[in-house]
């Protein structure tokens, strides 16, 4: 199992873009000196300072949080104590989204590693064996299979935990950022279309392991400024009475376009909108604005964004033959961020119900600096609250309708959230 | 990211802005500031060239977030404007204004039109960019300070200058080359839908450009963020087609922006 803290280690995912950090950080084993920890240590903490939302911040933090530390820091034997000191003091700032280089696992690493190394062949087209993945109960298990994969040829079950992808082990007790799942996914995709993904699962104590084909899955590639390669998966399709259950991984403008040609296209008919955000870790909070455009019809307030001091009250404007009808949204404990930013505004508008487990509450808006010694820091620029002022960070989404998941449950075929979610917009 | 992706008011590249509500204690006579904006002019357009059109093509970099980004900004005179902002990896963002109503849009997923005072402002902002316009026809009251300032090294005249009731915003500052009469900063709020963002602007390297002179750069820093762009391309009296300056119907078919960056 994992721990809290591993896991809310695991889960710093940045709320700007919700993607892969993934500096796989030179190894980052060579010996330095004080000198070069002292660099370090104010190169991070003068970022912090100058882009943090409370302009007090290093009159407030200075004393408790860097000199209390700075002995340590300057004691590390090389960079990667050095992260892992400087990780630990801004630890007590209290605020997600803040780290520099996490201190990764052999696993994590070559994760990470591999997710980095570009194959051969046709990576051009998104592909991948057919089926997500999501956390339960600290491990990655699949949560769906799609009709017409390899995954679902060879049987692959949902509640089945993923253990090892083309040689890589997934060990989500191991701390690694971005999260385990996250890298999973990118591990499914990695290799393009006809590539074949060996991948080892486990159920009631069996493995076996398995050579499936990645097929193209409507996937579409995101890059933008210094971060690497995302794929964004969008799926969708209409269940029994006519409910569109929509989900999509990362919120980036392709999934609003998708979205959007869905709406148009299911409008007439629908009868309910099931929005699965678990696992989604968030991303560029102008889409969410977005999607709530095409899926209320009236003016969604999204909150506020407090930035530099300015506050901006980002909201949406209802779109012409915006879908007007029930909606659902699914969370569970990895949905974070722009997730949380999304349906906790659509649930304080009384646009959806919230299905699923609490979010984590990690929110706040961040960006990527390089710093002058190489390192690369994540740091909070603003504050992202609740339209009524309430804070999401630390706090969290609590949903409508608390659906814990099983994975027992998934292997017998059972989505409880989903159906439990299916159920209340059929009321 | 966030923060540039924020301000759709951040693509018309004049932003800026204090909330300390600007304001000039000892102004100097009106026949001196009268002065100062007929030398601005004849600064800024020396040849007096009346354009009909004008496209402006900047390369911009955001430094901290390794960005780079192409903005395109059209103007066809009296009254329409386009500005397009193209970055690698997502839809392009674009504004238009076609004299009467203005419209974020973003290719894919829908358009917002613009009300109020962001419509107001869209106005002003069409206004600006047209140099056959005085600086007296865009702002209805402007107060010229005694006082010189230090921009960049540069001594500059402070002109302090008020918007109309529709856009309610604390005035605009604009800092003048004491010497050329070229514009070189630009602090001011402006609203966006997402709220008033403050920022300020700095011009620098100015060129000439078809009697036209204009800056070939220029650093925006708003919300903690700098952006600078790089004018590449000018091209004035071009074909502009009327239907360039309203939001198009988009098919829903062709869900690949890719095709049409830049």
């Amino acid at each position: 199992m994992m721990t809290t803290a591993m896991k809310r280690n695991s889960r710093k995912i940045f709320a700007a873009l919700a993607a892969l950090l993934m500096w796989v950080t030179a190894a980052a084993e060579n010996s330095t000196s004080s000198a070069r920890a002292q660099q370090v240590l104010d190169e991070v903490w003068n970022a912090i300072a100058r882009s943090h939302y409370n302009p007090n911040f290093d009159q407030e933090f200075r004393k408790s949080v860097y000199d209390k530390h700075r002995d340590a820091v300057l004691r590390s034997a090389n960079d990667r104590e050095i992260a892992e000191n400087i990780n630990r003091m801004v630890a007590e700032i209290g605020d997600s989204h803040i780290q520099l280089a996490p201190p990764y696992g052999e696993a994590g690493t070559a994760a990470l590693r591999a997710v980095n190394t570009p194959v051969n062949g046709n990576d051009a087209i998104a592909a991948d064996p057919g089926f997500s993945v999501l956390d339960v109960d600290g491990k990655v298990v699949v949560h769906q299979v799609f009709d017409g994969s390899a995954a679902a040829e060879k049987g692959v079950r949902p509640g089945e935990e993923v253990i090892n992808i083309d040689g890589v082990a997934i060990q989500p007790e191991q701390p690694v950022f971005p999260g385990w799942t996250m890298l999973t996914r990118s591990l499914l995709l990695r290799g393009g279309a006809g590539s074949k993904a060996r991948v080892t699962l486990r159920a009631d104590g069996k493995e076996r392991t398995l050579k499936l084909e990645r097929r193209p899955n409507n996937g579409t590639f995101f890059q933008v400024g210094a971060l690497p390669r995302l794929t964004a998966v969008y799926r969708s399709r209409l269940l029994p009475d006519n409910i569109l259950y929509v989900q999509f991984n990362l919120f980036v403008p392709e999934m609003v376009s998708r979205f959007r040609k869905d709406i148009r296209r299911y409008r007439e008919q629908m009868r309910g909108l099931i929005i699965d955000l678990r696992g989604n870790p968030g991303g560029i909070l102008m889409t969410a604005e977005w999607i709530a455009a095409w899926c209320c019809a009236r003016e969604v307030p999204m909150g506020k964004l407090i930035i530099d001091g300015t506050t901006l009250t980002p909201r949406s404007v209802p779109q012409p033959r915006a879908y007007d009808g029930p909606v659902a949204i699914l969370i569970d404990g990895e949905s974070c961020s722009t997730s949380e930013l999304f349906s906790g505004a659509m649930q304080d508008a009384k646009a959806a119900i919230l299905v699923g487990a609490k979010t984590p509450g990690m929110c706040l808006p961040s960006e990527f600096v390089k710093l002058p010694s190489g390192f690369r820091l994540q740091t909070v620029f603003g504050n992202s609250l609740r339209t009524d002022g309430r804070q999401i960070e630390k706090i969290g989404i609590t949903p409508d309708l608390e659906v814990p998941m099983h994975a027992e449950a998934l292997l017998k075929g059972h989505d409880e959230v989903l159906e439990r979610a299916v159920k209340a917009l059929q009321r | 990211m966030k923060k540039f992706l924020a301000s759709s008011g951040l693509a018309v590249l004049l932003l800026a802005g204090c909330y300390a509500i600007p304001t000039v204690e000892n102004p100097a006579p009106k026949q001196e500031t009268d002065a100062l904006l007929a030398a601005m002019e004849k600064a800024a357009n020396p040849g007096k060239r009346q354009v009909k059109t004008m496209r402006l093509t900047y390369r911009g970099e955001i430094p901290a977030n390794s960005m780079t980004l192409t903005i395109i900004s059209s103007m066809k005179a009296p009254d329409k404007s386009r500005t397009e902002l193209h970055i690698p990896g997502m839809p392009p963002m674009i504004e238009v204004f076609d004299g009467k109503q203005a419209w974020t849009l973003i290719t894919g997923m829908g358009a917002k039109p613009k009300t109020g005072r962001e419509l107001a402002f869209a106005r002003l902002q069409v206004k600006m960019s047209d140099p056959a316009n005085r600086l007296t026809d865009i702002f209805p009251d402007i107060k010229l300070d005694r006082k010189s300032v230090d921009v960049n090294g540069v001594s500059c005249r402070r002109l302090v200058c008020a918007f109309g009731p529709d856009i309610n915003l604390p005035p605009a500052e604009l800092f003048v080359d004491a010497q050329s009469h070229l514009l070189r900063r630009v602090v001011l709020i402006a609203p966006t839908d997402m709220g008033d963002v403050p920022g300020t602007t700095d011009f620098s390297d100015y060129r000439n450009h078809g009697g036209l002179m204009l800056p070939e750069k220029q650093t925006s820093k708003m919300l903690g963020m700098d952006l600078t762009a790089t004018l590449q391309e000018c091209k004035l009296d071009l074909p502009l087609a009327d239907r360039l300056f309203t939001p198009e119907e988009e098919d829903d078919d062709d869900n690949s922006h890719e095709k049409k960056q830049p």
